[in-house]
């Protein structure tokens, strides 16, 4: 996308809690779900961002400004000047940094990309999340998720007997 | 696509498309669904989803190593890298036959004597015996060599193998021996009918030990002379790729193995007795000759650091290619097997095996979900 040289077209997120954030548009259109809404016009002068407080909200105006694809002086992209393999180690170690929040804003942060459907915070929140239960035993998945063992131990047992390989 | 509902209206992983958001990045080994579906009912619920394991195997795209299968001399075995291992009995005949490929979750086996090919899919356990070409019956001057299959892909079945049988296509290859040609013929089972047989001219046959690698939208097998035969599953060009003029010299095709590069293109490996390894790019360029480009030499000794290598190591034979991710199988002192990731140079200790009777091996990736289309 071409940038425009003078002067680069801002537009207004409000969360709920009545912060106002002023960001680039093609940072805010990281967003799908705000890129929709510009592109079919029905964006005013500020987008009301429903039920992502103002915390959430501008940590994923960070993650956006991060992660928006950069133009050069020239408008070639940075990625001609910058090896990519560079930048991609460079945005890795800045996402690591980045998720080390806790559980529960993770768990925001989670909806806030489902929502926003911000496809790179959704993979990045998704797979924190697993990443930290998939060696958990299931006993700690359960506790860590706050989900409840509703099986039978009879059901249970039927189940790791169908594949007993997996369970090993 | 997800319904995308406001956020914050349902405690976190309450929401059923937020969990499967989440459960979509479980890794793709074998044993990840079955474990993570005994956490409750629910998500044992998402994870038997039609819908959600299709889009499991899209978002993980390339289906994880589950292991290997080798070709003994009597029949083939199978070594597992994931706790899977298929059941090798199910198998009728499997003295008799000959391994010859992999390819998108599905083995395939040669039956010289009863003239057809089988075709597996050992995750969905279906088997199809396919009859070699009605031309092929009682003609001695041609020799089916190998053949190589594949799956198709399609907008509802995004991921190769996942049709369990039900769209393959099988590309047969062979050579006429008296009269410096070899030939290829592509079986449909859509239509369960072969196409025209297809030759070009070919002094050496095909080396039976290097299963076919795709490169593109064309098919690699390496002949007797080290040279490679490709085949353009589009245009249906057949022919002769000369190896490079510098590749090693003094070693025969056992030191050869045709790699798919980390860009796409073809590659060819090149080992020396002396423990080196070239590997070799094909370059195209606007003179629409396309020469052989040595991009790097290799020290195999210098590169593996593991208690196992013993300094002595004198022999290294090449075992197996895995074209997905450009690994090649290597065994040292016939003993000591090694993988080795052509894009980042790093050696992994697969195991030893005392009575290895120098087969190939054959690496086996699918994804280990039990659904299939209906």
């Amino acid at each position: 996308m071409a940038t425009r040289e003078a002067g680069k077209k801002m537009i207004m997120l409000k969360s709920p809690d009545g912060m106002e954030f002023e960001v680039e548009e093609a940072v805010a259109m990281e967003s799908q779900t705000i890129r929709k809404m510009i592109e079919d016009d029905c964006a005013d002068t500020a987008i009301l961002i429903p039920n992502i407080n103002s915390k959430i909200l501008s940590r994923v105006i960070e993650y956006c400004n991060k992660h928006v694809p950069t133009t050069g002086a020239t408008g070639a992209a940075a990625s001609d000047t910058v090896a990519p393999a560079a930048l991609a180690e460079d945005l890795k170690i800045w996402d690591a940094e980045f998720i080390k929040v806790n559980r529960a804003t993770r768990f925001d942060l989670i909806q806030a990309a489902s929502y926003l459907n911000i496809k790179g915070l959704l993979d990045l929140t998704s797979q924190t999340t697993i990443d930290t239960i998939s060696d958990n035993s299931l006993e700690e998945i359960r506790s860590f998720l706050s989900t409840k063992n509703d099986y039978l131990p009879e059901e249970e047992q039927t189940i790791r007997r169908e594949n007993q390989w997996a369970f090993q | 696509m997800s319904r995308r509902s406001s956020p914050a209206s349902a405690p976190p992983l309450d929401d059923e498309d937020l969990l499967e958001e989440i459960l979509l990045r479980l890794p793709p080994k074998p044993s990840s669904l079955h474990r993570a579906s005994l956490v409750c009912k629910r998500w044992r619920g998402i994870l038997a989803d039609r819908r959600f394991v299709q889009r499991f195997r899209k978002h993980h795209r390339k289906p994880p190593l589950l292991g290997y299968f080798d070709r003994k001399y009597e029949g083939a075995g199978f070594t597992g890298m994931s706790g899977f291992t298929p059941s090798m009995s199910s198998i009728p005949r499997l003295r008799h036959l000959n391994l010859v490929d992999c390819h998108h979750g599905v083995a395939l086996f040669l039956d010289d004597a009863l003239g057809e090919i089988l075709v597996w899919n050992p995750i969905a356990g279906v088997q199809r015996h396919v009859a070699f070409p009605p031309w092929l019956n009682n003609r001695c001057d041609c020799v089916v060599e190998t053949a190589t299959v594949l799956c198709s892909a399609s907008a509802e079945l995004p991921v190769h193998g996942d049709c369990h049988l039900s769209a393959f296509t099988l590309v047969l290859v062979g050579d006429y021996p008296n009269q410096a040609k070899a030939f290829t013929c592509l079986y449909e089972s859509k239509s369960d009918t072969w196409g025209k047989v297809i030759t070009t001219a070919s002094r050496y046959a095909v080396y039976m030990d290097r299963p076919g690698v795709l490169v593109g939208n064309t098919l690699c097998w390496l002949l007797y002379s080290a040279d490679l035969l490709q085949f353009d599953l589009g245009n249906q060009k057949f022919v002769v790729i000369e190896k490079p003029a510098d590749a090693y010299a003094h070693v025969n095709c056992w030191y050869f193995q045709p790699l798919r590069r980390e860009d796409g293109g073809l590659g060819l490996a090149v080992c020396s007795k002396n423990l080196s390894m070239q590997l070799w790019a094909r370059k195209s360029n606007c003179d629409d000759i396309v020469p052989w480009v040595l991009e790097k030499t290799i020290q195999l000794d210098d590169q593996i650091s593991h208690p196992l290598f013993p300094s002595l190591t004198r022999s290294v034979g090449m075992m197996g290619y895995d074209e997905n991710t450009n690994v090649i199988f290597l065994c040292f002192e016939n003993r000591h097997h090694f993988m080795l990731h052509l894009d980042s140079m790093q050696f992994r200790y697969i195991g030893t095996k005392t009575n290895w009777d120098y087969k190939m091996c054959y690496p086996y990736r699918s994804f280990y979900t039990e659904e299939g289309p209906q």
